[in-house]
């Protein structure tokens, strides 16, 4: 369960504070975050992720507050409890796919866990691709592989920062439906970012962000 | 899946760079090290031999070359000197000298040298017989283990030698009478090991059926081989090789009084080496610094390898960190893909070092019978490896300490 209070932040040196609305996930729900582009929809997501400390505010999730922590305890927490799938495929290049998912594991401080890892590929669909190079998979492909990523570690919240735009209209139904369903299954919050309208459909809470949303105050 | 295996999959992932930064630290330490070895090695066979010896008189020429023939056996002799000349020397009861040995060289069998002297020799190089009996008269030989086991000699075998330091058939003497072989020494670790030993009659006794060949036939010398060697005044030997009783002052005197008053020369093996000591040092100061260039060019390289590969990374970093590593985290994986560069590149040297030790050695032994140990480790080569691991260090640490300030936030929102 995620609850985010007063949360704001600002670009060190400069003064605009952006602002967001608080926000309430329930476990294995799924909460869609709409807006266009330069909305503050990435900084939002990041704060979410812990990757970006708030100015002020509070993100509690089962009742931690991680924009609290720091350092090495944040990266800890991170790992363990937020699965991310990014805007763009990132990944490390000299590995296998399947590889990718147990460094996510072990950069958590997870044990390894093959099977786990083969499983959650097979879940996506893409289990024969385990043992390929990340750059040999299409863009489908690559995109379900980072869920199978944020996915691994049993995450307690799943964020999606745009996880469908470069996605033909197939593959992103595909790939929100997939989302919710594994999101809904581990019992994850889900929280999806994105500036793609198809998705409205697929979600019972949606939170628009118009520009001017997260208030610029002088 | 540890940072150490990301590191290695890193430096897999990108070769050609990978090679070029470990063949030149390869390069490097190969380098420093081969050089460590010879120098090594080197003194050690050089020192191993010296036997205790004070001064070698020999024929006038140049006094490397004199200590070269009639101490280590390498290069030609320089030169005959007259048994008179050197006779007060032979005397045992010389008040100064504790040991002198006279040496007949320039005769050989099938490359081995043939080396004729007296008991004396034996004494010096603390040198005894494993099987067989001391030669009695003439034309009997003592061969030294080694030279033994690799000409495949035993008790009763007899050769023909031949004239000149080199393994060639039209040298041989054919009419001169045979070598017999009555004794084989023990192995001491010195050069009577590598050698035959006769009389030095014997090589007299060879070389007067050549010069009274057609003339004189039947007329045969006859010589005592226990008599002392002095008694033999109109004949001619190599040189004399002495160990004094007492201190060193006698034999500055000494050496110095031979080489001002006589026709021969004086030579004390302990300054000769020590000059070429310092001779071998000038070139293996030049080569020593090019193997440090060679390591400076490494650290460059393995620096300019993990630096380019930043920009390419950044992306995998930033991912790394939304994953829960840390930034200490990311530093020791640049790190780790120095130092491993660096010390395998370490390694390799090293084997390919030892490998070309191998190799030298295997040369040393064929031209001049020496045995090189190839399969030490010195300490020095530890250094290296630690060396290796800082150098890997140096070279990553800017690229490792900027990776470990990737910004996650604008990397990824990017």
């Amino acid at each position: 369960m995620l609850t985010t209070h007063n949360l704001t932040y600002s670009y060190p040196g400069t003064n605009p504070v952006f602002r967001f609305p608080d926000l309430t996930v329930g476990s294995a729900e799924a909460c869609l975050l709409l807006g266009p582009s330069g909305a503050g929809k990435s900084t939002w997501l990041h704060l979410l992720a812990g990757l970006l400390t708030p100015a002020a505010g509070s993100t509690f999730l089962d009742g931690t507050d991680y924009a609290k922590l720091t350092g090495g305890a944040l990266d800890r927490f991170r790992g363990r409890n937020i699965g991310l799938v990014l805007q763009r495929a990132y990944f490390l290049e000299a590995l296998t796919v399947k590889e990718n998912l147990l460094i996510a594991r072990r950069s958590a401080g997870l044990p390894a866990d093959e099977e786990g890892a083969h499983t959650v590929l097979e879940q996506l669909g893409i289990g024969p691709l385990a043992a390929r190079r990340p750059h040999q998979l299409s863009i489908g492909e690559q995109q379900r592989a980072t869920i199978a990523r944020a996915l691994v570690n049993h995450p307690k919240l799943i964020l999606a920062d745009e996880p469908t735009s470069a996605l033909d209209n197939r593959n992103a139904a595909r790939v929100s439906s997939l989302l919710r369903q594994r999101a809904a299954e581990l019992g994850a919050a889900l929280v999806v970012v994105t500036h793609d309208q198809r998705l409205r459909d697929d979600y019972s809470t949606v939170v628009e962000l118009q520009p001017s949303t997260p208030q610029q105050t002088y | 899946m540890s940072i150490f295996h990301l590191a290695l999959r890193n430096l897999l992932h990108r070769p050609w760079t990978t090679a070029l930064s470990l063949i030149l630290a390869a390069l490097g330490t190969g380098l420093i090290s081969l050089i460590l070895l010879l120098n090594w090695q080197l003194e050690q066979q050089f020192d191993r031999h010296l036997a205790g010896i004070d001064l070698v008189v020999g024929a006038k020429g140049s006094p490397l070359q004199l200590m070269m023939s009639s101490m280590y056996h390498i290069s030609s002799p320089t030169g005959n000197v007259p048994v008179a000349g050197v006779k007060p020397f032979l005397n045992p009861a010389h008040p100064y000298i504790e040991i002198a040995v006279p040496l007949s060289l320039g005769d050989s069998y099938r490359g081995r040298r043939i080396v004729g002297t007296r008991q004396a020799f034996l004494d010096l190089y603390q040198a005894e017989l494993a099987q067989g009996e001391m030669w009695t008269q003439p034309m009997e030989v003592v061969a030294g283990a080694t030279a033994a086991r690799e000409l495949g000699l035993k008790i009763g075998d007899s050769f023909r030698s031949s004239h000149g330091l080199i393994e060639d058939d039209d040298l041989t003497h054919r009419d001169a009478p045979e070598f017999w072989v009555t004794g084989i020494l023990k192995p001491s670790g010195t050069v009577a090991d590598l050698i035959l030993l006769t009389p030095a009659e014997s090589l007299w006794a060879v070389h007067d059926t050549h010069s009274h060949e057609g003339e004189e036939h039947g007329k045969e010398h006859v010589y005592d081989v226990t008599a002392p060697l002095g008694d033999y005044a109109d004949r001619s030997i190599t040189s004399v090789l002495i160990r004094f009783r007492g201190n060193s002052i006698t034999a500055l005197n000494m050496q110095r009084s031979i080489n001002e008053n006589t026709e021969m020369q004086a030579v004390t093996p302990t300054i000769q080496l020590a000059e070429l000591y310092a001779t071998m040092g000038q070139g293996e100061k030049i080569l020593r610094q090019l193997g440090y260039v060679v390591v400076g060019v490494s650290v460059l390289s393995i620096f300019i390898g993990l630096y380019s590969s930043l920009d390419r990374r950044r992306g995998e970093l930033a991912l790394l960190r939304s994953l829960g590593a840390g930034p200490p985290k990311l530093f020791g994986l640049l790190v780790l893909e120095g130092t491993v560069t660096a010390v395998a590149g370490a390694v390799l040297g090293l084997l390919v070092s030892h490998a070309g030790l191998a190799i030298i050695a295997r040369y040393f032994a064929e031209n001049y019978r020496y045995d090189f140990r190839t399969l030490v480790f010195l300490p020095e080569e530890w250094w290296l490896l630690a060396g290796a691991l800082v150098v890997g260090l140096v070279a990553a640490a800017v690229p490792a300490y900027r990776a470990s300030r990737t910004d996650v936030h604008k990397t990824l929102a990017g």
